[in-house]
């Protein structure tokens, strides 16, 4: 069972490795002249080959034209980046569970309403929200004098903090939604009335037992979430200027750099899923395929 | 209400407003030539010669979405640009659909290992944001270079539509056939083969009817994502249709946009956000109201589908009738219904 999982994600590593290399060598099709396979197999030979020397590569910034060695200050910008997005996911992951708990101890008819406005604000698109922030910090400030940014910034690393907020409202509301949906089956199941017959409080069994099925079946839409984020945090370090991974997938000229920044981003967020998937698999014994 | 008038309300009323727009945006251009209104300067009701204020002028009663800085009232630039951004995201999501429909259905009916092999490369396209495959596959074809462009603006639509529907089917395939591999697990399709039933029969009998109301739900996610890219797209400065740029040194203005439509105008306004707000949040607003509507639709069909098969609700008809008939004898108001009223 072991050998498997660990020869399968192998596998499966190599496989979306490829599709990266193949994904990378269409860009520049539309740059020459004639678009041929034979064009198209030799690019995707030129990656290959460029990877397999990774320190040899040249970044050239697409604003100054300065050339520079790819390997040290591709981590700097692919930490700044992590860091954003893991604090982004932090932060929404603790609202979401503080929105369902208020969730719970409501009404039936304001939770209908909670469910209605939870719903409008998860399918709001993410520029929109960006949008709304930026008007927002220029009106506060007008209004009071004070800049967010210089708040963020003494509280900690502004070009951390603040995108990561603006980061976390989407997911924030598309984990709440998904996890109303999840607690709403989860209510129907037998153990949740053994546990109201028992006489165990409302709190007790959110906490101790429904939350745990809960969290497990929301990290079934991991990828999905990812996706989300990932296109949104692109979005995000591109408007508030912060130096990350984005310059770097702009280089349209350079196939191979585009390549390597996709692996680097797709790397740890395939490894936490399948770490996740063995954890549950090892743990519950479900059968997941993340 | 039961569940499905509310699906089927909430269906309508977002598709009458999308279609409102469309037609709105159409009526104007055709009937009324699209001549913008104007406002220059403001004067005072009481004093004419006095004047209190000047373009651009924000949100007011008398013109609800504000100007632009030439005083061009930005309500009907809206209204004349939906035609262009709904119209080319349908094209785009109604293209990608026709190719993640063929290859989904394709994939999903395939056993072997190359479809495990295919689905797992395609895979890689969760992990690359689709704008920027889109923005680096563009980038050359609409970004005006020093001597001007090569290309017609007819071919760079095209050829745009044509690539960011290929950029959006991957995803799409993936889900229809992993829908289509869903239906295919279910027992009334192995009946049907063992009965001798062949691929296409069992695609036109029995898959297709089941598929269709998913396919419903994914296609206004489809035009959703089509909105987003373009509108991502021109934040990076690629406007759709082509950015024309100066080259001069002196006097330029800054990169513009070949063809008026919602996302270019909002990626062009974003800059004067701090100052002009009203500019870059009218028709901002207005693509939020679109997707907006678009993803309710696509709830709506969802509610549709939620509800159980109607054989059910036959079978379950049935049991009560049967349980009425035998307590046909103690029978109360309840059990009568008005049938006719003429």
């Amino acid at each position: 069972m072991k050998q498997t999982f660990f020869t399968r994600t192998f596998f499966e590593i190599s496989l979306i490795i490829a599709g990266i290399m193949l994904v990378s060598a269409a860009i520049p099709l539309f740059q020459l002249n004639d678009i041929s396979l034979l064009n198209y197999g030799k690019t995707v030979w030129g990656i290959a080959k460029e990877l397999a020397t990774p320190h040899d590569l040249i970044y050239i910034n697409p604003l100054s034209g300065e050339e520079r060695n790819l390997f040290p200050i591709i981590f700097e910008a692919y930490f700044n980046s992590m860091k954003i997005f893991f604090l982004a996911l932090i932060i929404s992951l603790f609202i979401s569970v503080f929105l369902l708990v208020l969730y719970f101890s409501v009404s039936e008819r304001i939770k209908k309403s909670i469910e209605g406005i939870g719903y409008v604000i998860s399918s709001l698109p993410d520029i929109f929200i960006i949008g709304i922030f930026q008007i927002f910090i220029v009106w506060f400030f007008k209004r009071t004098g004070i800049l967010i940014l210089d708040v963020a910034a003494t509280m900690g690393n502004p070009i951390v903090l603040l995108p990561a907020i603006t980061l976390s409202v989407l997911p924030t509301f598309f984990f709440f939604i998904l996890m109303v949906t999840i607690l709403k089956e989860e209510e129907e199941m037998s153990y949740v009335e053994l546990a109201k017959s028992k006489g165990l409080r409302k709190y007790r069994i959110l906490f101790m037992h429904m939350m745990r099925n809960v969290l497990i079946s929301l990290t079934n839409h991991g990828k999905h979430i990812m996706w989300l984020m990932l296109s949104n945090l692109l979005m995000l370090e591109y408007l508030y200027n912060v130096f990350g991974v984005t310059p770097f997938l702009f280089s349209y000229g350079e196939p191979s750099i585009f390549a390597v920044t996709s692996i680097f981003i797709f790397l740890p967020f395939f490894m936490l899923l399948k770490i996740l998937e063995f954890t549950f698999e090892r743990r519950i014994g479900s059968d997941m395929n993340l | 209400m039961s569940k499905k008038t509310k699906s089927i309300l909430l269906i309508s009323i977002c598709s009458s407003l999308i279609l409102l727009l469309l037609i709105g945006s159409l009526v104007f251009t055709f009937s009324f030539n699209g001549e913008i209104p104007k406002t220059n300067i403001l004067y005072d009701k009481d004093d004419p010669d006095q004047i209190i204020g000047s373009m651009p002028f924000p949100p007011s009663l008398q013109i609800p979405f504000g100007t632009d800085r030439d005083g061009n009232h930005m309500f009907y630039r809206i209204l004349e640009g939906a035609q262009i951004t709904l119209g080319v995201a349908l094209l785009i999501s109604v293209l990608s659909f026709l190719f993640a429909f063929v290859f989904g259905i394709l994939a999903g009916f395939s056993k072997s290992k190359s479809k495990y092999i295919t689905q797992t490369l395609f895979t890689s396209f969760y992990f690359i944001p689709q704008s920027i495959i889109a923005y680096n596959m563009l980038h050359p074809l609409l970004w005006e270079p020093y001597e001007g462009f090569t290309t017609t603006l007819t071919e760079r639509i095209l050829l745009q539509i044509i690539i960011l529907a290929g950029i959006l089917a991957p995803t799409t395939a993936i889900l229809i056939s992993s829908e289509t591999k869903q239906i295919l697990q279910k027992d009334f399709i192995t009946s049907t083969i063992i009965l001798g039933g062949g691929k296409f029969y069992i695609f036109y009998k029995h898959l297709l009817p089941h598929l269709k109301l998913r396919l419903f739900i994914i296609f206004p996610k489809i035009v959703i994502q089509s909105l987003l890219i373009i509108a991502h797209l021109s934040y990076f400065g690629l406007y759709f249709g082509g950015t024309d740029i100066c080259y001069d040194d002196l006097l330029c203005d800054p990169p513009k946009p070949f063809i008026e439509e919602w996302a270019s105008m909002i990626g062009m306004y974003y800059a004067d956000l701090h100052i002009y707000w009203w500019i870059f949040l009218g028709p901002m607003l207005f693509l939020t109201l679109t997707i907006l509507l678009l993803s309710g639709v696509s709830k709506g069909m969802e509610g549709l589908l939620d509800i159980k098969p109607i054989k059910h609700v036959k079978s379950s008809k049935v049991l009560n009738s049967s349980k009425k008939e035998q307590k046909a004898s103690n029978l109360t108001k309840k059990d009568f219904g008005l049938v006719h009223r003429s």
